[in-house]
C-alpha cells in the first residue's frame, strides 16, 4: 500500500510535469507563435454594414446552433440593447446612432478578434486555445477544463461559457468557420453578408485594402484601422466613420494583451494550485481512499 | 525537339487563352484611355481585371447621362436565380427619381469610363472570394446600390422587397411586365399650404405646374433624397421645401411688397389660373403649349397679339387660311393677307373696304365656314 501511495505520488508528480512540461510548447503558440504571412482575416467596413443580420443567421446555421427562419432577423427590435457574443451568438450585430445622418445608424458587428497574440491561448492552461496558421484562433473541447481562464483574459470579452449545460460544458466563440477555411472556404457570415461589408482575405492585403479605402475616402472613414495594431494586430479588424469608442470597441494599445493574462496566470501559479493538478490530486486522493477500503475491507475479510 | 514542341503548344494554348478574353465593354481599347489608368497588372483577365481601385477616370468621375426617358424600363436581375424568382428592377422610374437628386444616371453608373454604359457585371464579378479585394463583388454592389437609398426610408432590410423565394407567389404588382414598364410615379394634383401670415393660405396647383407650364420635375426638385417622399415614418408636407426660392425662379415677385404677397398668399383656396383673365382666351391649337412656348423669362407679360409676330413664315402662299375655320371661294383664293387684315391686325375684324364698295363683314362673306370660328 506504501508502495501503491508512493507511486500515486510519483505519477502525480509525472502528470504534473507532463502538463508543465508540454503545455509552454502549446501554450507559446499565442505569443511566441511565428505567425504566419498568409494568414488571413476579415475586414470589417462599418459603413458599409446595414444591420440585417444575416451573418448571425449564417453563424448560427454554420455551427449547429438553432438559427431560426432568415425573415426572424429581421427584427430590428434587438438593437435597443447592446448585445456581446454568447453560447448561442457566436456574434452580434449592434447598432448606433448616427449623429451625421439619422436615418442611417451605425451597425457593427462583433465576434471574436483572432488575435495575433491571443490573451485566451496564453491564458488557457491546458493548451485548448491556439492560434492557427491560416490566422483562426479554436479551441478544443477535449482538452478544455472548464476553468474560464479566456473569458477573463480576452480583452474583448468574447468567449463565453454554456453555463446552462450540466454535462461537457463548452466555451463558445467565433472559430473562424475553422472548418470551412482551413480547406480554403470561406467565413459563412462573409458568404452571406449582401452587403459586402465583410471582406476575407489574407491580412496585408487587407492592411493595404483598408489604407487605400481610407485614402480615396478621407470623408467617409476615420483614419484608423482598428485591429491592424490594438492588443498586437488582429485578424479581424474594422474600418468606421466614428472613433471606434463610440461603436463599442474598446479602446487598447498596440501592446499584446498576452502580457496582462500571463501574469494573472502566473498569481494563479503562485497562490493556488493549478485546477487539473487539483483534481488529479483530488482524484488520486480518491484513488488511494478507495484503496485504503478496499484494503479494509480486505483485512476485514 | 520535345521541348520546342511542347513550347510551341504552350504558346499555342496561352495565345488561345489571351484571345479568347473578349474585353469586357465593346471597344473600350478604343477608348481615349491608357489600360494602366485601369488595370494594374500587364495581362488583366475577364477573371482577374485587377482594376486599380481609383484609376484617374474615377477620380474625374466619368460618368454617361441620358435622359430619364431614353432609358430601358425594366431590368430583370436574375443572378441568384437558382434561389430566387428574378428581381425586376423598375429602371425608367429610378431613372427619373434619381434626376431628382443630385446624382442623375452617375448615382448609380458610377465613374463609368468613355463609352457604352456598362452593366455592374463587368466590373462586379459573382463570388465573394475574389482574386482582386479592392472591387467590390457583384452581390455586395447590387446591394449596395438599392438598400443604400431605401433603408433610408424604408428603415428595414427586409429582403423580401425584391427577392420572392422560388416558387412562391409574385410580389404585389404581379409580373405584367407592360404594366410594369409604363407606371409612373403619380404626380400630385394640388397642394394647399397653410402658412403663419395674415392670408395663410397657398394654393399650388403641382399638376398645372407640370403638365401645362411645362416645367420638368428637375426644374424645382433639384436636390432630392428618396426619403422626402418616400420616408415612411416622416410625412411629406413635414419636410420643408424653400417655397419663396422655388417659385420665385420663375415668378416674379418682392417678399416685402404687400400686393405681391397676395398673388399667392390669401384667405381661401385660389382657383387654378385661368389665361382668359389676361384677355386672351387659349383655345384650339395655343391651349397645347406650355407658358415658356410663347413667354420667355420670369415675367410673364403681354406679348404682342399679331400672329406673325410668332408665326413669322405666314405670308401669302405659306398660310393655309383653311386652319380658321374658313375658306376661301375661287375669287378671293389669292387674295393677299393685307387686302382684309389691314396692317395685319388679325385680332380684329377684317375688312372688304380695300377693295368692294358697301359690302362689310360678315354680312357677306368671301368664301365660307367650315367650322366654328375657334382660331386664336
Ligand atoms: S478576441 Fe479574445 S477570444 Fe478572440 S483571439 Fe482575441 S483573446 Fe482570444
Ligand atoms: S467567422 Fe464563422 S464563427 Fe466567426 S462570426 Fe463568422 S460565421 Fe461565425
Ligand atoms: S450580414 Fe453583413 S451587412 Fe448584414 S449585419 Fe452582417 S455584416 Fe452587416
Amino acid at each position: 500500500m506504501n508502495q501503491s501511495r508512493r507511486n500515486f505520488i510519483k505519477t502525480a508528480g509525472v502528470i504534473g510535469a507532463g502538463i508543465a512540461g508540454v503545455k509552454p510548447d502549446k501554450v507559446s503558440a499565442g505569443p511566441k507563435n511565428i505567425l504566419s504571412d498568409d494568414r488571413m482575416g476579415v475586414l470589417v467596413d462599418t459603413t458599409v454594414c446595414i444591420g440585417c443580420r444575416r451573418c448571425e443567421f449564417a453563424c448560427r446555421g454554420a455551427h449547429d446552433i438553432p438559427n431560426g427562419e432568415m425573415k426572424d432577423y429581421d427584427d430590428r427590435s434587438v438593437f435597443e440593447n447592446m448585445r456581446r457574443p454568447d453560447v448561442d451568438a457566436l456574434t452580434v450585430v449592434n447598432q448606433f446612432e448616427n449623429p451625421e445622418n439619422t436615418a442611417r445608424p451605425i451597425d457593427v458587428k462583433v465576434q471574436c478578434m483572432h488575435c495575433d497574440q491571443p490573451a485566451c491561448v496564453s491564458a488557457c492552461i491546458v493548451g485548448a486555445f491556439s492560434k492557427q496558421e491560416n490566422g483562426a484562433v479554436i479551441w478544443d473541447t477535449d482538452k478544455c477544463i472548464g476553468c474560464r481562464y479566456c473569458m477573463v483574459a480576452c480583452p474583448f470579452q468574447v468567449p463565453a461559457f454554456e453555463y446552462e449545460k450540466a454535462i461537457q460544458p463548452r466555451i463558445m466563440k467565433c472559430d473562424f468557420c475553422f472548418d470551412r477555411t482551413k480547406d480554403g472556404g470561406i467565413p459563412a457570415c462573409v458568404e452571406i453578408c449582401p452587403m459586402e461589408a465583410l471582406t476575407y482575405g489574407k491580412r496585408f492585403e487587407l492592411v493595404k485594402l483598408a489604407r487605400k479605402k481610407i485614402e480615396a475616402n478621407p470623408d467617409r472613414y476615420i483614419n484608423h484601422i482598428y485591429g491592424e495594431h490594438e492588443v498586437g494586430g488582429t485578424s479581424w479588424m474594422y474600418l468606421a466613420a466614428r472613433d471606434f469608442k463610440e461603436l463599442a470597441l474598446p479602446e487598447h494599445s498596440d501592446a499584446p494583451a498576452p502580457g496582462a493574462s500571463e501574469s494573472i496566470q502566473h498569481a494563479i501559479f503562485k497562490y493556488f494550485i493549478p485546477p487539473i493538478s487539483l483534481f488529479a490530486l483530488l482524484g488520486g486522493i480518491m484513488w488511494m481512499g478507495k484503496n485504503k477500503n478496499g484494503n479494509e475491507l480486505e483485512s476485514g475479510e | 525537339m520535345k521541348k520546342m514542341l511542347s513550347l510551341f503548344f504552350t504558346v499555342c494554348l496561352t495565345g488561345n487563352v489571351v484571345f479568347s478574353q473578349t474585353p469586357v465593354f465593346k471597344n473600350h481599347a478604343k477608348a481615349p484611355l491608357e489600360c494602366n489608368q485601369c488595370h494594374a497588372c500587364e495581362n488583366p483577365t475577364y477573371k482577374n481585371p485587377c482594376l486599380t481601385i481609383f484609376p484617374d477616370f474615377r477620380r474625374e468621375g466619368l460618368s454617361i447621362m441620358r435622359p430619364a426617358d431614353d432609358v430601358e424600363a425594366l431590368v430583370t436581375i436574375d443572378t441568384l436565380a437558382n434561389l430566387y424568382e428574378p428581381s425586376i428592377f423598375k429602371h425608367k422610374l429610378h431613372a427619373e427619381m434619381s434626376a431628382l437628386s443630385t446624382g442623375g444616371c452617375a448615382s448609380c453608373h458610377h465613374n463609368n469610363p468613355p463609352g457604352d454604359i456598362l452593366a455592374c457585371i463587368e466590373c462586379h464579378k459573382p463570388g465573394a472570394l475574389r482574386d482582386d479585394l479592392t472591387v467590390i463583388g457583384l452581390k455586395g454592389a447590387y446591394h449596395g446600390q438599392c438598400l443604400n437609398c431605401h433603408r433610408d426610408w424604408s428603415h428595414d432590410t427586409d429582403c423580401i422587397k425584391c427577392h420572392v423565394e422560388k416558387g412562391d407567389e409574385p410580389l404585389a404588382g404581379g409580373t405584367n411586365f407592360t404594366e410594369m414598364s409604363q407606371f409612373t410615379e403619380p404626380i400630385l394634383p394640388k397642394v394647399v399650404y397653410e402658412t403663419d401670415e395674415d392670408n395663410p393660405i397657398v394654393t399650388f396647383y403641382h399638376d398645372a405646374h407640370s403638365d401645362i407650364y411645362g416645367l420638368q420635375c428637375v426644374d424645382c426638385h433639384k436636390n432630392e433624397t428618396c426619403g422626402r417622399c418616400h420616408d415612411t415614418m416622416e410625412k411629406t408636407a413635414d419636410v420643408e421645401m424653400e417655397p419663396h426660392e422655388n417659385c420665385q425662379s420663375c415668378h416674379d415677385c418682392d417678399t416685402d411688397n404687400d400686393k405681391d404677397c397676395l398673388k399667392c398668399h390669401d384667405t381661401k383656396e385660389k382657383p387654378p389660373f385661368d389665361h382668359q383673365t389676361t384677355g386672351w382666351v387659349l383655345s384650339r391649337y395655343h391651349n397645347k403649349l406650355t407658358c415658356l412656348d410663347c413667354h420667355s423669362g420670369t415675367r410673364f407679360s403681354r406679348l404682342d397679339k399679331t400672329c406673325t409676330a410668332c408665326h413669322k413664315n405666314w405670308e401669302n402662299g405659306t398660310f393655309k387660311h383653311s386652319v380658321t375655320g374658313f375658306i376661301f371661294d375661287e375669287n378671293h383664293e389669292d387674295n393677299d393677307c393685307v387686302d382684309c387684315h389691314l396692317k395685319r391686325r388679325y385680332d380684329q375684324k377684317p375688312v372688304c373696304s380695300e377693295c368692294h364698295d358697301e359690302i362689310t363683314y360678315p354680312e357677306k362673306l368671301p368664301g365660307k365656314f367650315i367650322q366654328k370660328r375657334t382660331l386664336q
